[in-house]
């Protein structure tokens, strides 16, 4: 799309007196190979492209979006953002962009399009054969591999002009076992702001065979019963109920609707001194990071917690002007089809100085919840829900028999309290977050934490 | 180019690289929104997105590529990549369907007085809505969104075999989203009202319910650990028994990731349970005359009286299975198709929950899930995070959150005792009421 059409769209939301206008064009190739049932099951590729204009006045935003490059569509959009609001056009002075250029801090070796299919399938295959090969009773495997190519440019009326390209690729192996008519399946997802690099990086054998040892594992696995108890959470993908319980509350979108139990708490102890949280937008070539936020801004590190006291909100541009906060480079969405909102990108507990070893032997009688599956949130009343994936009993501080079917359940801010050691052992993941501007890569992380008391429910 | 342009270059494309056969998937959809908060528009959205999609055998190997751009260079560019990418699929048997005989029935899914609804009334009725639910009660301290808006779509498919068919459906929705707090504890609730007569929308009514939802859980405590007799409401019902779904698709039995493979004719569930995929129910979402894959739809039984009668098919495992496709075949524009209910009715029971409550010493009535929790098709696990309330007689206890139900899918369709007598009003494709299940565990 060229820079005058741009223009010609940004001067026509100033002259229906729009405060605040801003272009967002996207132009994406995806492409996804899978495997399952010892065979390519599905080859796809697709483009998507669009442009959502939005205007803001005050702080209400009016947006809209097509995937029509033609000047008549687009202007007639803009003018039917503005007579929602029955606003005359008058004539506006004249607004010049001024081309900003992004540092690149990720670079990408080797772009999905120079990827031949045959070294996808070559790598599909071996995932394949390292899970059926670990055991008989692995009945099915799929895998797949998917990556995106992302470019956007992003105008506004403050005379910005900027584009950026994010590069996406992502392993995904589920496995099921099978044995006496029981069924389980296990996953393992790494992902990276990568090219092919990252999949030809990663030991592909050895995250099948995680993910087979795990199926096999639950399968035999007894139930926990269910009750308050301590529990130990495992690193990594533990971080989703961080991110879940506390990473949305501390987001403007939550904080302006008072609809988060952090919204009167900056700067207060909201937990125990061993915490400190961030979320940092620019960890080189992290599956969450950005180089630039979907409204132009620099991607940051953002200090959530130090020490147990809450230090800042994510915030984009209107939760920003909302909250009276500074913006933090974390307005997000999914693609055109979304007005950005504060979103977060890489968020982590950073690490303590405790190891597993002290954690696990302060515990009489809980659960260490090794690998956390899904869950949710409410962000209002900060109740949440997860499933584990993989647990195991502690007895008399050791790990005892694995269990399944534990969910952990319980509020985000009288959890926070709760953590009252932090380990040493920090590992990111990667995970897709949905909300209200759609379905974005971010990273969760933490290193091993324990929690003093958590409903735990089982049978 | 308008979509209908893209689809006859995108087979003049396809015709091109002489593939065995094709078909393209396209759709289109229009929407107007807003939303309020606090008294002050909150965001107000207009938006148009279209798409199109092929799958192409090329010596019986599939590949697939779809784009949203509709330029001629894009569409050229999807046809190769369909193409290229076939050569690395596993070949496949099945063949793309003749047109076959439409039922003929006005399906009722599309009504033009909603293309006239404009913003202003949006408005109107969300400043409405969010004012209303505000004095609704003193412990609504909070309206987080209420909002109006209209969708429209249009769903094209063409063959290589001559089949050519679109069809098109709009709807109106409307809702609020509210916190009540009383003390230190605040619940949500929400109520969003779906429907395509926009007179049908009645503030009061969505006010009412959005309310009594959060307000009526604030006093809400655990329950002692055990075995209960458990009613999902006929919100909840649905919810559940959706995630078994994939069990019955005839491409997870085939790949061993089924725990009804081979239970065809089996008692698998409670003779109370018949599940019935119907797609000619006027103006629900899940009617259609023609599957996604060019196959006509069907009325039929899955589950009868507790006995499995079917799986769902595609044409893929239709084929590999060596029965006739029955217009189960789902996908979008964007990839492979799946297999899935139309419209999922399960027949009603002859009491009402009241009658049926009424019987029971204790019962605990599930209102609300909290998230996901574990709800496996694969392996049957359920365990979920629950609010509702305990009764004992007819009679309310107490309402109940912080507890967690436990239990297996395929224990618990064999211990379903009976249906109510009434379905929710959600404009939705699954109708099912109230569900009241023996016994499951509960911990807290």
């Amino acid at each position: 799309m060229n820079e005058s059409l741009i223009q010609k769209i940004i001067q026509s939301g100033l002259d229906f007196k729009a405060d605040f206008v801003e272009v967002y064009v996207e132009e994406s190739r995806g492409s996804s190979m899978s495997f399952k049932d010892n065979k390519v099951e599905t080859a796809t590729a697709g483009t998507d492209y669009g442009i959502g204009i939005r205007l803001i006045y005050g702080s209400e935003v009016l947006y809209g979006f097509t995937s029509s490059e033609e000047e008549k569509d687009l202007l007639e959009l803009t003018a039917a953002l503005a007579k929602t609001r029955n606003i005359e056009k008058t004539s506006s002075k004249p607004i010049t962009l001024s081309k900003s250029e992004v540092v690149n801090k990720h670079q990408i070796h080797r772009l999905p399009s120079t990827v031949k299919s045959n070294s996808k399938v070559d790598i599909l295959k071996q995932a394949n054969n390292a899970s059926r090969s670990h055991s008989k009773f692995i009945k099915q495997v799929s895998a797949s591999i998917t990556d995106s190519d992302k470019k956007v440019l992003i105008a506004n009326s403050e005379g910005l002009l900027v584009e950026d390209q994010r590069v996406r690729t992502r392993l995904t192996i589920g496995v099921t076992a099978e044995e006496g008519g029981e069924l389980f399946t296990a996953s393992e997802t790494p992902g990276a702001l990568k090219g092919f690099e990252f999949i030809e990086g990663i030991n592909v054998s050895d995250y099948a065979v995680k993910a087979s040892e795990r199926a096999l594992l639950m399968l035999k696995a007894g139930y926990i019963t269910g009750g308050k108890m301590p529990v130990i959470m495992g690193n990594a993908f533990g971080g989703v109920i961080f991110h879940e319980a506390c990473g949305h509350p501390l987001e403007t979108e939550a904080i302006r609707k008072k609809a988060s139990p952090f919204t009167d708490k900056l700067n207060k102890q909201i937990g125990q001194t061993c915490l400190t949280a961030i979320d940092d937008g620019t960890i080189e070539n992290a599956w969450g990071s950005i180089n630039i936020d979907d409204e132009g801004m620099k991607s940051k590190k953002t200090t959530l917690i130090e020490n147990g006291i809450l230090k800042a909100f994510l915030a984009d541009r209107v939760g920003a002007q909302e909250v009276g906060v500074e913006r933090t480079g974390s307005g997000r969405r999914q693609n055109y089809q979304y007005s950005p909102v504060a979103r977060m990108r890489n968020t982590y507990i950073a690490p303590g100085d405790s190891t597993l070893e002290d954690m696990l032997s302060s515990v009489e009688d809980g659960l260490y919840a090794k690998v956390m599956g899904g869950g949710s949130v409410n962000p209002a009343t900060g109740e949440f829900n997860f499933s584990v994936q993989e647990a195991y009993e502690v007895k008399n501080g050791k790990i005892s028999r694995p269990v399944r079917g534990a969910t952990l359940i319980g509020k985000g801010h009288e959890i926070l309290p709760e953590i009252s050691m932090v380990g040493n052992d920090l590992e990111l993941a990667a995970g897709i977050c949905g909300a209200s501007s759609g379905s974005v890569p971010v990273t969760v992380g933490q290193p091993s934490l324990k929690v003093d008391q958590i409903l735990v429910g089982g049978r | 180019m308008n979509i209908q342009d893209a689809l006859d270059y995108m087979a003049e494309c396809a015709a091109q690289v002489a593939p065995d056969q094709f078909d393209i998937l396209a759709g289109e959809s229009k929407d107007n929104s807003v939303q309020v908060y606090n008294g002050k528009v909150k965001e107000t959205e207009i938006s148009s997105s279209q798409g199109i999609g092929i799958r192409l055998f090329k010596d019986q190997r599939p590949g697939y590529s779809f784009t949203r751009k509709l330029s001629k260079e894009a569409i050229k560019q999807c046809v190769e990549d369909a193409t290229d990418l076939s050569s690395f699929s596993a070949p496949v048997e099945y063949e793309l369907p003749k047109p076959g005989k439409l039922k003929d029935i006005d399906l009722q899914l599309w009504n033009p007085d909603l293309q006239d609804l404009t913003t202003d009334q949006f408005l109107k009725l969300s400043f409405d809505l969010e004012k209303k639910a505000l004095k609704a009660d003193p412990r609504i301290e909070n309206v987080l969104g209420a909002g109006v808006g209209k969708s429209s779509s249009s769903f094209y498919l063409l063959n290589s075999e001559g089949v050519n068919y679109n069809s098109r459906r709009n709807s109106v929705m409307a809702g609020v989203s509210l916190v009540a707090k009383k003390d230190k504890i605040k619940k949500t609730g929400g109520k969003y009202k779906s429907t395509r007569n926009f007179s049908e929308i009645e503030v009061d009514s969505i006010v009412e319910r959005a309310s009594t939802k959060a307000i009526e859980l604030l006093d809400a405590q655990p329950i002692k650990a055990g075995s209960y007799p458990v009613l999902f409401d006929h919100y909840m019902a649905p919810t559940l028994l959706r995630s078994l779904l994939p069990a019955m698709s005839a491409e997870v039995v085939q790949k061993g990731q089924s725990k009804l493979a081979g239970k065809i004719d089996e008692q698998i569930a409670s003779s109370c349970l018949t599940m019935i995929n119907d797609p000619f129910v006027p103006g629900l979402p899940g009617s259609g005359l023609i599957d996604s894959e060019g196959v006509p739809t069907q009325k039929f039984n899955v589950i009868e009286k507790g006995v499995l009668k079917t799986y769902l098919y595609n044409l893929e495992s239709a084929r590999k299975a060596g029965v006739t496709p029955m217009g189960t075949g789902k996908r979008s524009y964007m990839g492979k198709a799946g297999a899935g209910f139309h419209n999922l009715f399960v027949p009603k029971g002859e009491r009402s929950k009241e009658e049926i409550l009424s019987n029971l010493d204790k019962c605990l009535v599930v209102t609300k899930f909290e998230g996901s929790g574990i709800r496996s098709a694969v392996s049957g696990e359920i365990s979920i995070g629950c609010q509702g309330f305990l009764y004992s007689k007819g009679e309310l206890v107490q309402a109940v959150d912080r507890i967690t139900l436990s239990g297996n899918y395929f224990d618990l369709i064999k211990n379903i005792v009976e249906f109510s007598n009434q379905y929710s009003d959600s404009l939705s494709s699954t109708k099912i009421s109230d569900m009241l299940i023996e016994s499951m565990n509960v911990s807290c």
